[in-house]
């Protein structure tokens, strides 16, 4: 083990949160290494300073003075639940379940027909499956390639431009596309789209100014050379 | 207040969603002291954290006809993450005007079994000092999540649930933030002849 990794291990093995093997592997390298050794009693004094300092006398809160303020604030809520009927939410469901239920019957009527007298091509789906997978790595690229070059340096205000909905929006044909790959046998593509899940999930979490996030997702996508993975797989 | 303090959480949570402010008052109290506390040792300071226990629990009581119990999340998990959000929004609200935050100042706080040796107290002070140096140079949420795993003494799987993220982002954050207080400690126990090589 490198003394890099056994680092981060110390403190993991302090907050008792190490696997059997994970433990047996660190105790075996400390054995060994002199500096780990001494980083792991260090670790462990200031884990222990930190404690002394949480064993401060917290102070009572004004609980009645709290209470009021909450009880006066929450009058008349929460509403009982309302009908299921008369929500907004159910009203907008059901107006998007006609809409798609019109735009089925438009396209049964003037686009299926058409369809069905052309014989079915025996590798109709993968060829549109390569196509989405396609399509996909380039929405992804721009995003990817965006959070991958940018800067981390203190002060500067944050330049980052995409939108949410564009994230979550990849998110979905991400999960999409995975749940099709989960049936081919390609265990590098499933693996990528693993890593850009992971990825995608870290960014629609971030919230402003959340550098260390940042930083975890600049180096994921450096680390695993996610981009020239997409740009390889592209081509095949 | 009678029967309902013997009551099982599932039951005053449907309660309280019926809008019984006497549940609410029963999950105010059995509850207020863990979001308080948490909120303390975040903003160190009295008044703000009754500030964050009063939104944790407007928010909670306003936003109960969304929680359901079979949903997963137990009805505390739920409360905890509200009052970690709000904790977080309330430093972010509070840093625009302030350079550092902790009024009450953490290191005039005496402990409940505090060492009366002079020495001991002196040091003690000192390390209380170097801790709120090191708080208020982290994040919001990376200040959270060391609150939460050596304050609140949570899990790193609790705390990823809590922020709704992975384990190794939290880890990761983890690692990061005890690196930064180890430099903040790196002179402080050369007295004792221990002294830290970089690795």
């Amino acid at each position: 083990m490198r003394c890099k990794k056994s680092k981060e291990r110390i403190i993991f093995h302090l907050y008792g949160e190490l696997a059997e093997s994970e433990k047996l592997e660190l105790e075996n390298h400390i054995k060994e290494c002199s500096e780990c050794s001494r980083d792991l009693e260090f670790t462990k004094k200031v884990f222990n300073v930190v404690d002394l300092s949480r064993e401060e006398h917290v102070p009572e809160g004004n609980w009645e003075s709290c209470w009021q303020q909450i009880s006066a604030r929450t009058e008349g809520k929460p509403e009982k639940k309302k009908s299921f009927i008369f929500t907004y939410k159910t009203v907008f469901a059901a107006a998007a379940m006609l809409f798609v239920f019109i735009m089925g019957v438009v396209i049964g009527k003037f686009w299926l027909p058409s369809l069905q007298k052309q014989p079915l091509m025996p590798e109709a789906s993968v060829v549109s499956l390569d196509q989405s997978l396609k399509a996909h790595f380039e929405d992804l690229k721009p995003v990817l390639t965006e959070y991958a070059n940018y800067s981390l340096s203190e002060g500067q205000e944050d330049t980052m431009t995409i939108e949410r909905d564009v994230v979550e929006t990849l998110l979905i044909q991400n999960y999409l596309l995975k749940r099709a790959m989960a049936q081919s046998n390609n265990p590098s593509m499933e693996q990528l789209l693993e890593d850009v899940d992971l990825i995608l999930r870290e960014i629609s979490n971030l919230r402003q100014e959340d550098r260390p996030t940042l930083s975890l997702i600049k180096d994921t996508i450096n680390q695993r050379e996610i981009l020239f993975k997409i740009e390889i797989l592209k081509k095949l | 207040m009678y029967k309902k303090e013997r009551m099982n959480e599932e039951t005053l949570v449907k309660l309280a969603q019926e809008g019984d402010k006497e549940a609410m008052r029963v999950l105010f109290d059995d509850n207020k002291k863990k979001i308080f506390h948490m909120a303390y040792h975040y903003v160190q300071n009295v008044e703000d954290a009754e500030d964050i226990l009063q939104e944790t629990f407007i928010k909670t009581f306003t936003s109960l006809d969304k929680y359901s119990y079979h949903s997963g999340a137990s009805f505390s998990t739920w409360l905890y993450r509200i009052g970690t959000n709000c904790s977080i929004d309330h430093l972010r609200k509070n840093k625009k005007g302030k350079d550092t935050y902790g009024m009450d100042n953490l290191s005039s706080i005496p402990s409940k079994n505090e060492n009366s040796d002079p020495e001991y107290k002196s040091r003690l002070k000192e390390a209380r000092e170097r801790i709120e140096v090191f708080l208020s140079k982290l994040s919001a949420r990376q200040r959270m999540i060391f609150i939460l795993k050596h304050y609140q003494q949570l899990t790193t799987k609790e705390i990823a649930e809590y922020f709704n993220c992975t384990e190794g982002s939290i880890k990761k954050q983890l690692f990061r933030a005890v690196e930064e207080i180890k430099k903040h400690f790196k002179d402080f126990f050369t007295e004792n002849g221990y002294e830290m090589q970089k690795i």
